[in-house]
């Protein structure tokens, strides 16, 4: 192997590192800049900064309806997000901390279902959903979501509750605690770090999601964001000044939330690796 | 997900006390919205999904016919069924070499290589894992359009030839075009799983490698990679998971076309089911998209039982 | 006063027996140490009297009551715990009153409690902080704190010094035993380390294999152990254990062959004893500071210097006999044996423990003893 100087290594090792960054940047600047560029700009000076700040192309998105999508958005993922956080604390407790007589079999039952890909049961729960007469409601939305969240973030809580302290548990119960005010005075205010983890992973999945959505929304007054953009790409068919307004909208909050819980949000990943 | 197995022992092997005592009836409690919600969003779907394959309906139509394993048969002969499933391991071949490849690359350079700029280097490379693939897709079919894109700009500018039906347009191309966004969005996840992964590495093995001359390159051979080989084996399934499991991407870009050239599984299904509306011919797709994801699930258990 | 009374406990975990028919009776005010290896049992008797493991059979009395069924917070135990278990999201305020802020008992009488506390232990300038911010030691007080704030009849401690450096530890043991002096509680101590069941208890309980072994006072322990175990746990370092068999017996001394030739010849102070006899089998036992240089008496033994570790005060080498059994002395003073050359030490005889096959200390003759 050819000895090579650490300088120069480290200094490649800028180089290609600098140029990744750039190439993932520069895709994304370019959603910015055709934000906020005139049609004819558009298609005169693709890549380049815009002129001058246009806001038009947000004005056309707000009143063909982003303001409601957003709202969808929103409320599903709220709805969602407390749901499959709340359910799955629930479960993940019970089954590293109270040795009830088969939870192991709901254990590999739960992580088995997390290898079932959504495709592969998507007619049956159209067909579920829409003998609830769920179809074209974030009910509808929300409860799937739940029930497909439920798997990853059980997983996460499972080995969070397994590795927490029995012994304060244990010195609870030797100050007088009951199991339930254990649960909320010692486990929970303890847990908060894991539950931010598991929620923010799960805003990331609702937020982002398509396919269901696809599925069971038709009508505009209930469509998520993802599926607006789309319906946005086929009303404005090329006026990408308008559509890239909605896609950097879109992902604004989303990123906003990133940046601010990056620790929370990579730990979750980070799990899976493992 | 190997550390499972390892929780699972565990578990049983733990002291068998709790501070709920053994009592059955507030475990099955606490687990049942869980275990409901899922019985009927994924363990009744997937049963009816099995069930229903062997049978001939549509979206609206309110009476099945039986047609026992005809579908199955129909599925070997199906030209566009075995362009779906190559398209599929295309992605999934393409992505462990350019995903983990350029992940480990980069995990290993912020791992060990620079130290300045780490937080924020990894920030942006990790950014459009959160934005959703379909923002990402419109994003690229702008930047892939033959009129206004950029690449076309570009390439128009250094005197370079584009393909005539467009980058998304050609029946060649826009496989690897829709592989090349994938990569570009999800290299992060590995990068960030791998950087982990890398940190976790006890750092008396690099300076007892580096007592023993071992240079930052040798030392990446010879003590970062076999540490890895455990993670590199979860990478390589989660990626072989997603590529057959890939949908957004293949939808927002090209939905299939142009004409079934890049059809995948799960956008074959969706679109056998909804908009041609044979919806038993898609459960038996599904099924088979159910036996691999299964197959590959329990391929990852063992590796982890095997290492373990 | 509180008597705490032990019968016929038993526990297991599934097939597992962890402890078999225990009977122990602490008095009012005694220190009591239970200590054995791990996985002895010895913690999961002092969880079994916490209330944090059911009782199968048997049970546990403080006082005249049965606590078998009492819920753990009112039996009127206290606990520190190895890991010291201390609220991470508390102050060390809140933590050593959480007990009283359950109990529901006013502000005000907590707020002077864990003031009373803080005050015995010195830890009044730390009230305001969080377990995180404490050294080991000062968890260790905050641990103890939370203990005595309850005035419980009985405390039990787990491991505790386990966690802390080694000067650290002496120096707990020391306020251990001073809180217990001043406090006159009843206290029940695990751990595995003998050094400070010798040190700190009234009673040690030597536990293995869920079994109570003996019981005694630390000297009682130490002078008559009653098996070979319990022997070659108690004190350091550790007894000399030589196996052989007996070839000769006479009225005045023992012949014994321990193999590839060795022989040795001790006094015969088990006369008439059914496991003294021609080729039964026995282990010699004697304290590494009884063994000493030189041919002085009858039980001598010629063999190599292998290790010599200088202690300071004392000089503690190890020699290897032909037949690869090793034997240890301890001499005071510094010697400067060179490893490697020959070397010969006698046993004192009066200090010779000797077992029988199945390991139980041998009893002296009544004029021996």
């Amino acid at each position: 192997m050819i000895k090579m100087p650490f300088k120069t290594l480290r200094l490649m090792m800028y180089v290609f590192i600098g140029g990744y960054c750039v190439f993932i940047l520069t895709p994304l600047s370019w959603m910015v800049f055709t934000a906020f560029k005139k049609r004819g700009e558009i298609f005169a000076n693709p890549s380049g900064l815009p002129n001058e700040l246009y806001f038009g192309n947000f004005e056309r998105v707000f009143s063909s309806g982003i303001g409601t999508y957003f709202l969808n958005s929103l409320i599903t993922s709220v709805f969602s997000v407390t749901g499959i956080v709340a359910i799955s604390t629930l479960a993940a407790y019970a089954l590293a901390r109270i040795p009830f007589k088969g939870r192991m079999w709901v254990y590999m039952l739960i992580v088995a279902s997390y290898a079932v890909p959504l495709h592969a049961v998507l007619v049956p729960m159209f067909q579920l959903l829409d003998g609830f007469g769920l179809l074209n409601t974030l009910a509808g939305l929300i409860l799937p979501y739940i029930a497909f969240g439920i798997p990853f973030t059980v997983i996460l809580l499972y080995a969070f509750f397994l590795e927490f302290p029995k012994d304060l548990e244990e010195a609870a119960k030797l100050d007088g605690c009951s199991q339930l005010r254990t649960v909320f005075f010692i486990v929970l205010p303890l847990s908060k770090p894991a539950l931010l983890s598991a929620a923010i992973f799960q805003v990331v999945f609702v937020w982002n999601e398509f396919l269901i959505a696809l599925l069971i929304l038709t009508s505009k007054e209930v469509k998520t964001l993802p599926l607006g953009l789309t319906s946005f790409q086929g009303q404005y068919s090329s006026d990408w000044g308008a559509i890239m307004a909605a896609v950097l909208l879109s992902a604004l909050p989303i990123v906003a939330l990133y940046l601010a819980m990056q620790k929370h949000f990579v730990r979750s990943l980070t799990g899976m690796g493992k | 997900m190997t550390v499972l197995l390892e929780q699972e022992s565990a578990a049983r092997r733990a002291t068998p006390s709790s501070i709920f005592g053994t009592s059955s009836i507030f475990g099955w409690i606490m687990v049942l919205p869980a275990l409901s919600l899922f019985a009927l969003f994924i363990l009744v779907p997937f049963i009816q999904t099995l069930v229903y394959s062997l049978y001939k309906f549509g979206l609206t139509s309110p009476t099945k016919q039986f047609v026992g394993f005809s579908h199955y048969l129909e599925i070997v002969q199906d030209d566009v069924f075995w362009i779906a499933f190559e398209n599929n391991i295309i992605i999934a071949i393409t992505g462990i070499i350019l995903q983990i490849g350029v992940g480990l690359l980069l995990a290993a350079i912020l791992d060990r290589g620079i130290k300045r700029g780490k937080s924020v280097i990894s920030a942006i490379i990790f950014m459009p894992i959160v934005i959703s693939t379909i923002a990402i897709g419109l994003l690229w079919r702008l930047v892939f359009d033959p009129n206004t894109g950029m690449i076309e700009e570009l390439f128009f500018n250094m005197g370079w030839s584009t393909p005539m039906r467009g980058w998304l347009g050609d029946p060649d191309i826009a496989l690897y075009a829709i592989i090349f966004v994938g990569f570009w969005q999800y290299t992060g996840f590995m990068m960030i799983i791998l950087l982990a992964a890398m940190q976790g590495i006890p750092r008396e093995l690099y300076e007892a490698a580096k007592l023993d001359g071992a240079g930052p390159i040798l030392s990446f051979f010879n003590v970062t990679l076999p540490e890895l080989r455990n993670v590199l084996i979860v990478c390589v399934l989660i990626t072989v998971i997603s590529a057959f499991k890939v949908f957004d991407l293949v939808y927002v870009l090209t939905s299939g076309g142009p004409g079934n050239s890049t059809q995948v599984m799960g956008s074959y299904i969706v679109q056998n089911a909804f908009t041609i509306g044979r919806m038993g011919y898609a459960n038996a797709v599904s099924v088979v998209l159910l036996v691999i994801a299964l197959g590959l699930g329990i391929v990852q258990l063992r590796t982890s039982r095997r290492d373990r | 006063m509180t008597t705490l009374t032990i019968s016929n406990l038993c526990k297991s975990f599934g097939d597992v027996d962890v402890l078999h028919d225990i009977n122990l009776a602490v008095q009012s005010g005694e220190f009591v140490v239970l200590v054995g290896p791990s996985g002895c049992g010895k913690s999961t008797l002092l969880r079994l009297i916490a209330g944090l493991e059911d009782i199968i059979d048997g049970t546990i009395q403080i006082g005249e009551r049965v606590i078998n069924d009492v819920e753990a917070d009112k039996r009127g135990i206290a606990m520190v715990f190895q890991s010291y278990a201390l609220y991470p999201h508390m102050s060390v305020e809140q933590n050593i009153g959480f007990c009283l802020r359950v109990a529901r008992q006013p502000s005000a009488l907590i707020r002077e409690k864990v003031q009373d506390v803080a005050q015995t232990l010195q830890i009044e300038q730390l009230l305001k902080r969080k377990p995180g911010e404490l050294s080991g030691g000062q968890r260790q007080r905050v641990a103890i704190g939370r203990a005595i704030v309850r005035d419980p009849d009985v405390f039990l401690f787990d491991e505790p010094l386990s966690n802390l450096d080694a000067e650290l530890r002496v120096q707990m043991r020391l306020e251990l035993m001073k809180l217990h002096n001043r406090l006159k509680a009843t206290m029940i101590y695990v751990t595995h380390d003998q050094v400070e069941a010798l040190t700190m208890a009234d009673k040690i309980v030597v536990m293995r294999d869920g079994v109570i072994e003996q019981e005694g006072t630390p000297i009682e322990l130490f002078n008559n152990p009653c098996n070979k175990f319990v022997a070659g746990f108690i004190g350091t370092p550790k007894m000399n254990f030589l196996h052989g068999h007996i070839t000769t017996v006479t009225e005045q001394s023992l012949h014994l062959e321990l193999g590839e030739g060795v022989e040795l010849e001790i006094p015969n102070r088990w006369r008439g004893h059914d496991a003294v006899g021609r080729g039964r089998k026995v282990c010699v036992g004697i304290r590494p500071n009884e063994v000493v240089e030189g041919e002085s008496g009858v039980s001598t033994l010629r063999g190599t210097i292998s290790v010599v570790e200088q202690l300071g005060r004392e000089t503690l080498s190890h020699m290897v006999l032909p037949n690869k059994q090793y034997i240890s002395v301890l001499e005071n003073g510094q010697h400067f044996h060179e490893p490697g050359t020959p070397w010969t030490v006698s046993l004192k005889p009066e200090a010779i423990y000797l077992f029988d096959e199945h390991e139980q200390t041998i009893a002296l003759t009544k004029e021996f003893a």
